[in-house]
């Protein structure tokens, strides 16, 4: 089963890279995707792993994003957490400069904080 | 400096508007990211852990300040205003969109810069010694000889589709700054007996995850023949290297299986069956390219300088500065000023848009417009004035880049590591940023003297891990970011590869080893001996013993 990333325990989310810009997505329950891990559909079951993978593989086609792909979570009491250090890092963006990555691109478009 | 002629200009306004219509066609669903993939990396376009990455050719590490201040303008209007610059003397921004791509390629093709040969198995961006044209020590120019080969291999037709990628560094001068004897080819200017100057050739360096100090297979290749012996060294190579498997694809796994004097001897058979039909570089050419790096014109100037003297005197932050960050230059008077990108809490090798600028309005009013990259990842002003050095120090001072420590233990090369990188398997920046704030007092900087701590985040060694006097790789240990330590690691002349210490230390526990082995090191060294020299004395066990030996304690705490 899917649901909002809110059961307990580990699962799995689709995540991929946005084409335009390349921001790290999440594929959401409702099928759309989300610059925020919380908003991940959590995945407990393989057939629904393959499902996602197959919708994601869609948006892939329609030029959405780029290199989908399955990835390992926990859910914990603080919410979603990616469970390998590199997944955390580009949930979270970079570990250092912050001030300067977390600013917007001087002109492309502000990735959005919701889905794209 | 080099300027386009009207062939570079067509050829680079022609490849930023073939790409502008590739990113159309990928946009429009013309193309798939499989076919669109290897067009993107020919022009310098990866897609990395958080955003695409551009990486942009700065040949020979030679900027002009218009350069700068234009890569100050890209990072600001279409990045995050700052830019990273890396070990092979080249710029990367972190966060360009995709659709701001060509943009980004025409901008850059207006002072005359492109992303073209940064990826892909080609020949890529030559290095070269930062300090050319200007060093004390200099034999040559090794900047004309640079451009001659960017120039040779630039969409060469028969080397766009090598096995691996192939790089190329060249110095002219004894003391080796430019890393020659791990690329791929390094080529060393020097003098013959009758005072003839060519090339030492060396072949087969590199570094990754099989690192290999290069061999010499000719200590005197006459200048004429250059092109014709790349030539066969990329066509023996083009033939023989492996392509059924991607690490043992690099000239140096070739190079070790035939052995250095049985493929010398292949480079000479294919270099003297070829000659007539190769590439000839007769001397007028290379005069004509000489004149681009012309030296600029250098008051008559007294090779000390009084009021120098007295700011040295009299401002401590200020002599720290010149006796870390100069080098001598060969005209008197003047000086080679290093600027530090190595400042606290700032990625090694980072620049803001606004110090970009700074740099530039710098070099414009102190060093004739001209900058350079290092391959340590700090910038070069390289004709400044001995009077004109506090003026500049100043200037630096307020755009926060006048940190004295270059050659010191914070002058640390990293990698972008696992905080940006796609390949990484540990983070590199962090462990920079803990080192430098453990060493932070500068006075205890100058009284450890130099020492080059260079940080890589994964086997592929872009931080030049295997050539540090200490270096560090990150590993990935059962999901934890692990670091293993080498010592005795050399990129000069005197080139060597580091030796594993021993068992890898958690993320918490590297700093206190690399102090660890700094104390080692100021409690047996002689007088005024380096690092390296005291390591190359002792051994490795004497800083093991300490490490691990009297106290099993950083195993207790984290080692594995």
């Amino acid at each position: 089963m899917t649901t909002n990333a809110t059961s307990a325990g580990h699962g799995r989310i689709v995540t991929a890279n946005r084409l335009t810009d390349g921001a790290v997505v999440y594929l959401t329950p409702d099928g759309r995707w989300s610059r925020r891990i919380e908003h991940a559909a959590f995945i407990m079951e393989e057939p629904d792993e393959k499902r996602l993978l197959a919708a994601a593989d869609e948006d892939l086609r329609s030029r959405r994003i780029v290199g989908p792909y399955a990835m390992d979570v926990a859910h914990t009491a603080e919410g979603v957490r990616a469970l390998s250090e590199r997944e955390r890092i580009r949930a979270a963006g970079p570990s250092v400069q912050q001030a300067l990555w977390a600013q917007p691109r001087g002109r492309a478009m502000t990735p959005s904080e919701g889905s794209s | 400096m080099y300027r386009y002629d009207e062939f570079d200009h067509a050829l680079v306004a022609e490849r930023t508007e073939q790409f502008r219509g590739q990113v159309a066609r990928r946009l429009g669903g013309e193309l798939t990211e499989e076919e669109f993939r290897p067009l993107r990396l020919m022009n310098g376009l990866y897609l990395q852990l958080h955003a695409y990455m551009l990486r942009v050719a700065i040949p020979y590490g030679t900027l002009s300040a218009r350069q700068m201040r234009q890569l100050a303008h890209i990072a600001r209007t279409y990045d995050r205003g700052y830019g990273h610059f890396t070990t092979r003397q080249n710029i990367q921004f972190n966060w360009p969109s995709l659709v701001d791509t060509p943009d980004i390629l025409e901008a850059l093709a207006e002072v005359e810069m492109h992303a073209i040969q940064t990826s892909g198995n080609c020949i890529r961006n030559v290095t070269a010694d930062p300090y050319a044209g200007v060093a004390a020590d200099e034999i040559e120019d090794p900047r004309v000889y640079a451009e001659i080969v960017r120039q040779w291999s630039t969409l060469h037709p028969e080397f766009s589709f090598l096995p691996r990628k192939f790089k190329i560094a060249v110095t002219g001068s004894p003391h080796d700054r430019a890393a020659i004897r791990v690329h791929d080819i390094g080529l060393v200017l020097r003098r013959d007996p009758s005072g003839a100057v060519g090339f030492e050739v060396v072949v087969g360096g590199g570094q990754g995850r099989t690192p290999v100090i290069g061999v010499t297979i000719r200590d005197f290749l006459p200048k004429r023949d250059l092109l014709a012996y790349l030539e066969a060294i990329l066509r023996v190579y083009n033939m023989l290297g492996r392509r059924d498997n991607i690490f043992k694809a690099r000239i140096k796994i070739l190079v070790q299986s035939v052995g250095g004097a049985r493929f010398a001897a292949m480079v000479e058979d294919e270099f003297s069956q070829a000659r007539e039909t190769s590439a000839d570089l007769p001397a007028e050419e290379i005069h004509r390219i000489r004149r681009y790096f012309a030296p600029p014109a250098y008051e008559t100037l007294p090779s000390a300088d009084f009021s120098l003297a007295t700011h040295r005197r009299a401002e401590r932050d200020f002599d720290l500065w010149c006796r870390s960050n100069l080098a001598p230059h060969k005209q008197p008077g003047y000086a080679i000023a290093v600027i530090s990108l190595k400042p606290e809490d700032v990625p090694p090798g980072d620049a803001t848009a606004d110090q970009m600028d700074a740099a530039a309005a710098l070099a414009e009013r102190y060093s004739f417009g001209e900058l350079r990259v290092t391959h340590e990842q700090n910038l070069v002003l390289p004709h400044v004035r001995l009077d004109d050095l506090h003026a500049v120090w100043q200037g630096l001072t307020q755009a926060g880049l006048a940190t004295a420590n270059v050659g010191l233990v914070s002058d640390i090369i990293a990698c972008p590591g696992l905080d940006y990188c796609n390949l990484a398997n540990a983070r590199s920046i962090p462990v920079a940023e803990r080192i430098w704030n453990r060493f932070r007092d500068l006075d205890r900087q100058h009284a450890i003297g130099e020492l080059k701590i260079k940080i890589s985040g994964c086997i592929n060694a872009c931080g030049h891990h295997h050539v540090g006097h200490i270096g560090i790789l990150g590993v990935d240990r059962k999901g934890e970011e692990h670091y293993q330590i080498t010592l005795g690691g050399d990129a000069s002349e005197t080139a060597a590869l580091g030796q594993v210490i021993g068992p890898s230390f958690s993320s918490e526990r590297v700093v206190d080893a690399v102090e660890n082995i700094v104390e080692t090191y100021l409690q047996l060294r002689s007088a005024g001996e380096r690092f390296i020299e005291t390591y190359r004395r002792i051994g490795l066990q004497p800083f093991k013993d300490r490490l691990y030996g009297s106290a099993g304690k950083e195993r207790r705490h984290g080692a594995a």
